[in-house]
């Protein structure tokens, strides 16, 4: 087991746990705690010291939308983000509970029309009995959000007391200390409502003073109940109105047919379809995303632009090393495209992408729209460069004796590509593939910043373009996730490339 | 102890209370009088830029006015109008948030050629413009005051000309889009105040040409940065990055004053509209027509009253939407616009998203921004009268907007008087001296001569 450890996380490049590992298993204890101290000791203290640098600057760095945040405030900003995600979930969950009950409903009411066309009066009615312990649940389901708003909205209140409260009290202590911003003649300055002004240190402290935001994000469940207890009674309200119709077409059929009464019955059978219709329709969740599916489709895309590079590198690659004189040839297009930013590259996809689908080639789907396609190219175009190079050199540097040995073989083409070059240029492929995705993952969110709609590109364009204290904490929570994100990217190439690798030195 | 108890459960049932009151908790309305069409497409995903006047679409989609019409929409941000435009043409998107010289714009050719047509106009007013403190400083000693020594409003461009006459070097300003409402605004207000904006010409597509100033677009919520940065000297756009510039901070005074609602310049001009391309319209008539509808009630719902444009700073406040602060946006939302700290003026028009038939599609306005295109060289030519009218009837579509507006009116959602009537020609009536700031007389049925009657205009 303590080996198995061991070299698992010898093969992921995950170094720093081997002294732990083999300190639990008591293996030379003295000598691991050294390790440890040196592998991990380390590290903790240049991060103590990143995060102190960092808490300090914060506090002297001022900028047009107040101060800059600090570690505490990115963390809180960090927690909302997930409380936001979660209440998303929610919001989730309940529209396919009342998609579910949509389609329940739709069912059931075209078999009570299928039965009226046939003249199956008892069939109809047995329907309509389904139809109304239907819309009995519903309305259970209706009523069971009242006691969550209720309690979801004075968590919301009491935590937003809470922190009107603590805010109110530092303001009057900073009043009492009379903590004002002067201006030349050494006057307290106004803030637009005619009250002085704090000075810049207790204006951004009191700013940052969102450590409640949390309590007051989980009290936000209420509005995700409350808009959904109007969706199910706005449901209820539809199906009760068919029901009505349809009791009103039942009683129209045994009365005489007087044209008054044929113009009620067109009217009414009008209104019941045109309801019947709507609930026939299908709907697409229309909510707005938590920062957890940005993370996927941005994910996604990377993936899509690193197969795309992957699929053009590798086999023009191998061409480039078989031959010199291809790699020749390409050589200038290569040297000239490889340093070409993605900025550039992003104006030219969403032009020629726009220009292929377009009209009636435009792409349907859920992500594959014409944006997720203008991050995707661009992060192939900007990043296959690196495999394209590496593929090359592994090809050329095949050893001499095995191809010496292919010829004395008599190996085809085929055989010598598949069976010798192929094989020994493979750690060379990995360590360009593990470049290109690299590049990819950096290059996708500037390219998701400029041509797409979502991802996480799109996330910090828009909290930058939202000019408030938490969009810059809630950037700097993106940027962890971005690091974070392709430091595991990384990684999972590192253990690839270790895996396919003849020799133990790969850089880590 | 248990009094001390049931005090608390009250207290705690009280806090809740005032929360669903005033804290921004919005319910979607069940209707009971709205028949619902039978729409083409149910799912329908619309764009928008964060701006507050974006309302109109948000306010459908929270209060339950599209869910009323059996509608499902999706509302995305927009990075810019260019990308904004394009989702659009593309049919990425089904429809928009658009500038009112958008769809004129694409349509005529003066930016993206498309076949964009609207039938709902948004709101009125709603922008301002903006400059940099230190120039507002200099302005100041131009501009007359009243006896408590306040500037007095509206304050003209005429204040600006003895500034840029010492100015070193180059006086850039910023607005939003080349067939934006403010960059015809800007330029109309500084053309009435003497200062020469620029043309567009054949061989100059930035509108520089023989200008005092140099006017070039940004995007809207960047503009703050942009003044803080001094890449701009001054802007003209839409709430809420002029309330912005008040709030933010530049050695230690407000980062920008504004001088001027577009109120003042042109009292209720038109701002934004609604746009889709002709050919969805075609394809998608009764989505159309059940769109138009949600949204004519979310702009009688967001006049309705002051605690409705309250509820509608909450929403709009939300980071995926507007996002800026609450106080930012209700401070221009809720009827007051502050230009300096602590002159806080009343403007109850500021923001018009109903009364005074602001919903429908006059094509006098339409025809207002084509004059404008021709004034500033974006349209190269001049064209008769007849032309004016013809390219309006092509763009703006009151025909659509009435169908929408008699269905409401039949299931009693509106009255028959908040709209236009019968016979509506299109066309508001020829406007006063005192409509416009510098005191022209506008009518829609004469483009030409109006044309004609500004000195500053390009040939």
């Amino acid at each position: 087991m303590k080996q198995k450890l061991v070299n698992f996380f010898e093969s992921t490049g995950l170094t720093w746990f081997i002294p732990v590992t083999k300190l639990i298993y008591a293996d030379e204890p003295g000598l691991q705690v050294k390790e440890i101290i040196r592998m991990l000791g380390l590290p903790a203290l240049a991060m103590i010291a990143f995060f102190m640098t960092w808490s300090f600057m914060a506090t002297k760095i001022k900028t047009s939308v107040g101060q800059l945040p600090g570690p505490t405030f990115v963390w809180s900003q960090a927690k909302a983000m997930w409380k936001n995600h979660k209440s998303e979930n929610v919001g989730k969950e309940e529209f396919q509970n009342l998609e579910d009950f949509r389609v329940e409903s739709n069912k059931l009411l075209q078999e009570r029309r299928k039965f009226e066309k046939a003249g199956n009066v008892a069939g109809a009615a047995k329907v309509t009995n389904d139809i109304n312990s239907l819309l009995d649940r519903v309305k259970t389901k209706t009523e069971s959000f009242v006691p969550l708003i209720k309690k979801y909205s004075t968590i919301h209140a009491e935590a937003e007391k809470q922190k009107q409260d603590e805010i109110d009290a530092k303001r009057k202590e900073y009043i009492k200390a009379k903590q004002y911003a002067l201006d030349k003649d050494g006057k307290p300055l106004l803030d637009p409502n005619g009250q002085p002004k704090l000075n810049e240190t207790a204006a951004g402290k009191l700013a940052h003073m969102s450590n409640f935001r949390v309590a007051v994000l989980e009290g936000n469940l209420a509005n995700v109940y409350q808009i959904y207890h109007g969706k199910f009674k706005s449901l209820v309200s539809k199906i009760e109105k068919i029901e009505s119709y349809t009791a009103k077409s039942i009683e129209y059929a045994a009365m005489e047919k007087t044209p008054a009464i044929e113009k009620k019955i067109t009217i009414n059978e009008k209104k019941r379809s045109a309801f019947e219709k709507q609930l026939s329709k299908a709907n697409e969740y229309n909510g707005n995303g938590s920062i957890i599916d940005y993370i996927k489709l941005s994910i996604i895309t990377v993936m899509f632009g690193f197969i795309i590079a992957a699929s053009i590198a590798i086999p023009v690659g191998i061409l480039c090393g078989l031959s010199p004189s291809f790699m020749t040839a390409l050589n200038p297009i290569i040297q000239v495209f490889r340093p070409v930013s993605p900025l550039a590259w992003v104006l030219i996809t969403i032009t020629v992408v726009d220009g292929i689908f377009v009209g009636d080639h435009a792409l349907e789907g859920d992500i594959l729209k014409n944006n997720f396609l203008h991050a995707g190219i661009t992060v192939a175009l900007c990043s296959l460069w690196a495999t394209l190079s590496n593929t090359a050199l592994g090809v050329s540097s095949v050893d001499r004796d095995h191809l010496n040995v292919a010829k004395v073989l008599k190996l085809g083409w085929f055989d010598r590509v598949f069976k010798i070059v192929i094989p020994s240029a493979i750690p060379f492929i990995f360590t360009g593939l593990r470049i290109t995705l690299g590049v990819g993952w950096m290059v996708l969110i500037v390219s998701e910043m400029m041509a797409t709609s979502h991802g996480l590109g799109w996330y910090i364009d828009m909290e930058y373009q939202n000019n408030k204290a938490e969009s810059l904490a809630n950037i700097i929570v993106c940027i962890f996730i971005i690091g974070i994100i392709g430091f595991f990217l990384d990684r999972i190439m590192y253990t690839l490339q270790k895996l396919v690798s003849f020799t133990d030195e790969v850089s880590a | 102890m248990k009094k001390e108890k049931v005090s608390q459960q009250i207290k705690a049932v009280l806090l809740a209370l005032t929360f669903l009151l005033f804290n921004g908790l919005y319910a979607e309305e069940v209707d009971e009088n709205t028949i619902p069409l039978d729409v083409e497409k149910s799912n329908l995903h619309f764009g928008f830029i964060k701006l507050t006047d974006c309302a109109p679409l948000v306010i459908a989609k929270e209060k339950g006015f599209f869910q009323a019409e059996g509608l499902n929409v999706k509302l995305t941000a927009q990075k810019n109008w260019v990308i904004l435009l394009d989702n659009v043409i593309k049919g990425q998107l089904d429809g928009a948030h658009m500038l009112a010289g958008q769809p004129i714009g694409a349509t005529v050719g003066v930016s993206q050629k498309a076949n964009i047509i609207t039938a709902f106009s948004m709101d009125l007013n709603g922008n301002g413009i903006t400059m940099a403190h230190d120039v507002w400083e200099k302005m100041k000693a131009h501009v007359p005051k009243d006896k408590d020594g306040k500037p007095i409003h509206p304050i003209k461009a005429d204040a600006l000309k003895p500034v840029l006459a010492d100015w070193d070097g180059a006086f850039n300003m910023g607005m939003v889009f080349p067939v934006s409402t403010h960059n015809y605004e800007l330029r109309y207000w500084l053309a009435a105040g003497g200062i020469h904006p620029g043309f567009y010409t054949a061989s100059d597509s930035k509108g520089h040409t023989n200008g005092d100033v140099i006017i070039s677009p940004n995007a809207p919520p960047l503009m703050p940065s942009y003044l803080n940065s001094r890449a701009i000297l001054g802007y003209c756009v839409g709430e809420p990055w002029n309330q912005k510039a008040v709030f933010a901070e530049k050695d230690g005074k407000q980062l920008g004053v504004p001088v001027i609602t577009n109120y003042e310049i042109w009292k209720n001009n038109p701002e934004k509209v609604f746009g889709v391309t002709e050919e969805w319209a075609k394809k998608n008539p009764e989505t159309h027509t059940a769109v138009l509808k949600a949204l004519i009630r979310a702009g009688k719902w967001l006049d309705a009253s002051m605690e409705n444009r309250e509820e509608a700073v909450k929403i709009l406040s939300k980071s995926h939407y507007v996002g800026a602060e609450e106080k930012v946006l209700r401070n221009s939302m809720t009827g007051t616009f502050v230009y300096e700290r602590g002159d806080r003026r009343s403007m109850p028009d500021f923001n018009v998203f109903f009364r005074y038939k602001a919903t429908y599609p006059f094509y006098s306005d339409c025809i207002w921004f084509l004059t404008q295109m021709r004034r500033w060289g974006q349209l190269k030519e001049d064209k008769p009268d007849a032309w004016y009218a013809d390219t309006a009837k092509k763009i703006y579509r009151p025909d659509l907007y009435m169908k929408a507006a008699k269905l409401l009116i039949e299931e009693g959602n509106i009255e028959a008087t908040e709209v236009p009537g019968e016979n509506e020609t299109g066309y508001k009536p020829p406007t006063g001296k005192d409509v416009f700031i510098d005191g022209k007389m506008y009518n829609g049925h004469k483009p030409n001569e109006y044309i004609q009657s500004f000195k500053i205009k390009s040939n």
